[in-house]
């Protein structure tokens, strides 16, 4: 019981940290219809910030959400200006081979700079820490502190968008970029904006990964691939859903933990004595093939 | 003698907005027919239904005594109902030829034979020189005679023309006409076409259909079209309507 | 046949485009006699291959604009196929090649049908979604050795042995390379000119039309998946008695699947010499980068920076790839 138990935590723990992950990848691709492919390579560059910060600065590495945050941010609107705007007049084929480009040269460069052995968070406060939650349930403190942390931007980025003017101006944009325009409303600057806030949220979500994942430059493609799996199934374009979706995909990695459970309990065994926990991202990618073909625009979203 | 295409009671929601609405007619073989109305009437949506690329909410399609509505478009094509498009632009690295040839490969499963069709009738839309040209370098007149070209190739009984004389100054309108009354009579293919050069509509066709918020509000000869009251006011405005307006211009 | 007639058909291209390739053809030919170095060598038969695969991308990737960044599965299909048989039964290279080529396109049918309902970047994600689930079977299956892999003991066979391709010297293997470098080439002359290939060209336009001119579009790209799979599995095949030992890893993986899009959408994709000439410029950089700066830039991806920069430039810039501004330069001069 307590293996089902511990599994659903850790799915949902993670879940929240994937929320975040995928906001950004939202709302750029609500404000321009642009799906960013180099995603997963900003998260892990905010992982590096995160691993960084604390490694030079003495400090606790969740201390490095702050300057992930920003250097984040500035990556996004980097690679707007510098880029990405000029592949926003071709074809659709140019953007995806374009953010693909952007893609290999963040992983290539970071490979370069921090070479390729993995890293991680060895010293901090809440590292080693536990909190026993009952019932057998044992959570890292870190993973749960990067949990409730990222609930907490998650939401922050939510009343950004529903609340303030500038929000409002982002979401208008999405809805209808050349209305927006009639309006006063500065495309470019807007579509720099969603590139800032996607980059911003996901290297922030990289800063809080760090904590209880290590990380290499080899990393990205992972978390691009659950990017799109939770946007997928969360809907395009719905920033709730993201976060509803996100949970779901974080009990999917615990599917090991599930069918372990059903085999001490029920002994049913799926495939033979293939271990489980090889697969646990394999289930991820199949998910998204089969939401992609029985529901394309998600639980919540709207078909593009 | 059972017509060519026959719609009836044709209607197609989108979600709450009936886009067509109890639409009804026939065409016969051998017809110039015409499909006017004021924007946002539905006739693209018509002719989306009729083709396959919307199945219809309700209602039948029956072309030559077959029931096609709802089949996917490829299919709707092969039977011999081609269409242009009203929409669009060309982005791919097709040659006129070569894009005229991809309706030829509907008849003919041979590249050669299908290049020889597509050469052939080129000449015949006086296109032969553009032959060699990408599409998307081409004159907008050009191109849409390309596109109609290509429709043509796949040898259809039925042509679905969409706003093809739409923004051709007046001599590339009356060629235009010509290569329709070519297609019409010459080629014996029967027509359709939506069109709001209401003057190409009078003149060529034989019959004309009004649509006007989804409804088939008026339908017979383009006299008598003309000075349907129904039609003046969807036009006009009900001010119109009256005898002064009876035979008057639409 | 008409079939073999079109094959043969280059008449579309100017005189000075024939004269080069033929120069080129000749050139191949005579390479293994002029004195060179092996590694030059190993150079060459990767450009080959990779040209291979970059041909089949092509006829989907290209021609069709559904970019594919899956092919490394079939890739480890072909492969592991010829690998397995070749060890388990001996069994000659030129029965184990086409069995691998016949999985891989019945799997590229299993899931080209559900996979072309979708499109663009939805379509791409998939494609990686895929590979990657039959990367990860592979790395725990023990009939495949798992991520171990396989290996072909050096001594098991006698070279030169043409049943099974097992040779010491490079030199068979790039012969017989070649020749399925210039039948590909022919496959793929003869595609873009027949009925398949005009359907592809014109889904690439504008499905919307494509539909109305009488193309089933859902068939016209699962039919062409496969021939871009087929063209993947031979050349995997042959990967597999060349290196003589593949793993998940380096067979599947999805830095592969890249490396066959970037060719052949830097040279141009869509035309028939694109694959190759992207296939002509990243394979010699990669390589003789790795050779002067030393391996340890390899392993940095020194050379997939420049790659990435390559690719930015070009996606920004001409998307239609090297081939692309070649032809752009010819209608100017010809205006």
């Amino acid at each position: 019981m307590d293996i089902l138990l511990g599994a659903i935590v850790s799915g949902l723990l993670l879940g929240a940290v994937f929320a975040l992950v995928a906001l950004g990848l939202n709302v750029i691709f609500g404000v321009m219809d642009i799906v960013n492919f180099a995603h997963g390579e900003f998260l892990m560059l905010g992982m590096y910030v995160g691993l960084f910060t604390s490694q030079f600065l003495g400090v606790d590495p969740l201390f490095g959400m702050a300057p992930a945050l920003v250097f984040g941010f500035l990556l996004g609107v980097a690679c707007y200006y510098g880029f990405v705007r000029y592949l926003l007049r071709g074809p659709a084929l140019a953007q995806l081979l374009g953010t693909f480009g952007l893609m290999l040269l963040l992983r290539n460069l970071a490979l370069m700079c921090f070479g390729p052995d993995e890293r991680s968070v060895r010293s901090g406060l809440l590292v080693g820490v536990s909190f026993d939650l009952g019932m057998g349930m044992i959570v890292p403190a870190t993973k749960l502190a990067a949990a409730l942390l990222s609930v907490a931007a998650f939401v922050s980025v939510w009343l950004l968008m529903n609340r303030t003017k500038v929000g409002k101006a982002l979401v208008a944009t999405s809805l209808n970029a050349q209305g927006a325009r009639y309006m006063g409303i500065p495309t470019d600057r807007m579509n720099a904006l969603a590139w800032g806030v996607g980059g911003g949220s996901v290297c922030l979500a990289g800063a809080l990964l760090v904590n209880f994942w290590s990380v290499s430059p080899g990393v990205g493609i992972l978390f691009t691939m659950i990017a799109f799996t939770v946007v997928a199934l969360g809907g395009f374009g719905s920033i709730s859903g993201t976060f509803y979706a996100a949970l779901v995909v974080g009990m999917i990695t615990e599917i090991p933990g599930f069918t372990d459970f059903l085999a001490y309990t029920v002994g049913l065994r799926f495939i033979g004595d293939w271990p489980m926990t090889a697969f646990k991202f394999t289930f991820i990618y199949l998910a998204y093939f089969l939401i992609m073909l029985l529901r394309p625009q998600g639980l919540f979203g709207w078909k593009r | 003698m059972t017509p060519l295409l026959e719609v009836i009671d044709l209607t197609k929601h989108f979600g709450g907005l009936a886009a067509n609405s109890r639409v009804s007619f026939c065409v016969e073989r051998g017809q110039l027919t015409g499909l006017i109305g004021p924007n946002g009437a539905g006739k693209t949506t018509l002719f989306n239904c009729i083709t396959g690329a919307h199945a219809p909410t309700s209602g039948r399609v029956v072309f030559e005594g077959r029931d096609i509505a709802g089949l996917p478009a490829h299919q709707v094509a092969r039977l011999g109902l081609a269409r242009t498009f009203q929409v669009y632009a060309a982005v791919g690295d097709l040659t006129a030829l070569e894009y005229v040839m991809v309706g030829a490969f509907a008849r003919h499963s041979g590249r050669g034979a299908a290049r020889t069709a597509a050469q052939a009738l080129l000449e015949r839309f006086n296109l032969g020189r553009f032959a060699a040209t990408l599409l998307a370098e081409l004159p907008v007149p050009a191109q849409k005679l390309v596109t109609m070209a290509a429709a043509v190739a796949t040898a259809p009984k039925l042509l679905l023309l969409d706003e093809v004389a739409a923004g051709l100054n007046p001599g590339e309108s009356a060629q235009m006409m010509e290569v329709i009354r070519h297609v019409h009579q010459d080629m014996g293919i029967t027509v359709i076409l939506i069109e709001h050069i209401l003057e190409l509509v009078m003149k060529l066709c034989q019959q004309v259909l009004v649509l006007d918020y989804g409804q088939l509000i008026a339908q017979g000869p383009p006299e008598a079209i003309a000075a349907h009251p129904e039609v003046i006011r969807a036009y006009l405005g009900a001010s119109y309507v009256g005898p002064t307006a009876a035979g008057g211009q639409v | 046949m008409e079939a073999l007639r079109a094959a043969f058909d280059f008449s579309d291209f100017p005189r000075s485009d024939k004269i080069v390739a033929g120069l080129l053809a000749v050139a191949f030919l005579l390479f293994p006699l002029v004195p060179t170095s092996s590694f030059a060598m190993s150079t060459m038969i990767q450009f080959l291959m990779f040209s291979i695969y970059g041909m089949g991308w092509n006829t989907i990737g290209g021609y069709g604009g559904q970019v594919d960044l899956g092919k490394a599965q079939y890739v480890g299909i072909g492969a592991y196929t010829t690998m397995v048989m070749l060890l388990r039964w001996d069994t000659p290279f030129w029965v184990s090649m086409p069995v691998g080529l016949l999985l891989s396109v019945a799997w590229s049918f299993c899931i080209g049908y559900p996979l072309f309902k979708l499109k663009g970047h939805y379509f791409a994600i998939a494609t990686i979604a895929t590979s990657l689930v039959l990367k990860d079977i592979f790395e725990v299956w023990p009939l495949v050795g798992a991520a171990k892999g396989l290996t072909l003991p050096t001594n098991r066979f006698k070279s030169p042995d043409f049943v099974h391709l097992v040779f010491r010297e490079d030199e068979y293997y790039y012969y017989i390379l070649l020749g399925f470098f210039f039948v590909g080439i022919l496959v793929i002359n003869w595609f873009r000119s027949s009925r398949l290939g005009f359907q592809l060209r014109a889904i690439k336009d504008s499905e919307e039309v494509a539909r109305s001119l009488g193309i089933n579009v859902h068939l016209a790209k699962i039919k062409t998946y496969a021939l871009a799979t087929a063209f993947v599995s031979v050349a995997g095949s042959f990967h597999a008695v060349y290196v003589k030992n593949i793993e998940p890893e380096d067979t599947m993986s999805l830095s592969i699947s890249i490396l066959i899009a970037l060719m052949a959408m830097l040279g141009g994709a869509g035309s028939l010499w694109g694959p190759i000439i992207g296939a002509g410029v990243l394979i010699p950089m990669k390589s003789y980068l790795k050779e002067w700066l030393g391996a340890s830039a390899g392993i940095a991806g020194v050379d997939l920076i420049l790659y990435a920069g390559l690719i930015m430039f070009i996606s920004a810039w001409e998307p239609r790839g090297i081939w692309g501004i070649v032809e752009k330069i010819r209608r100017r001069r010809r205006l």
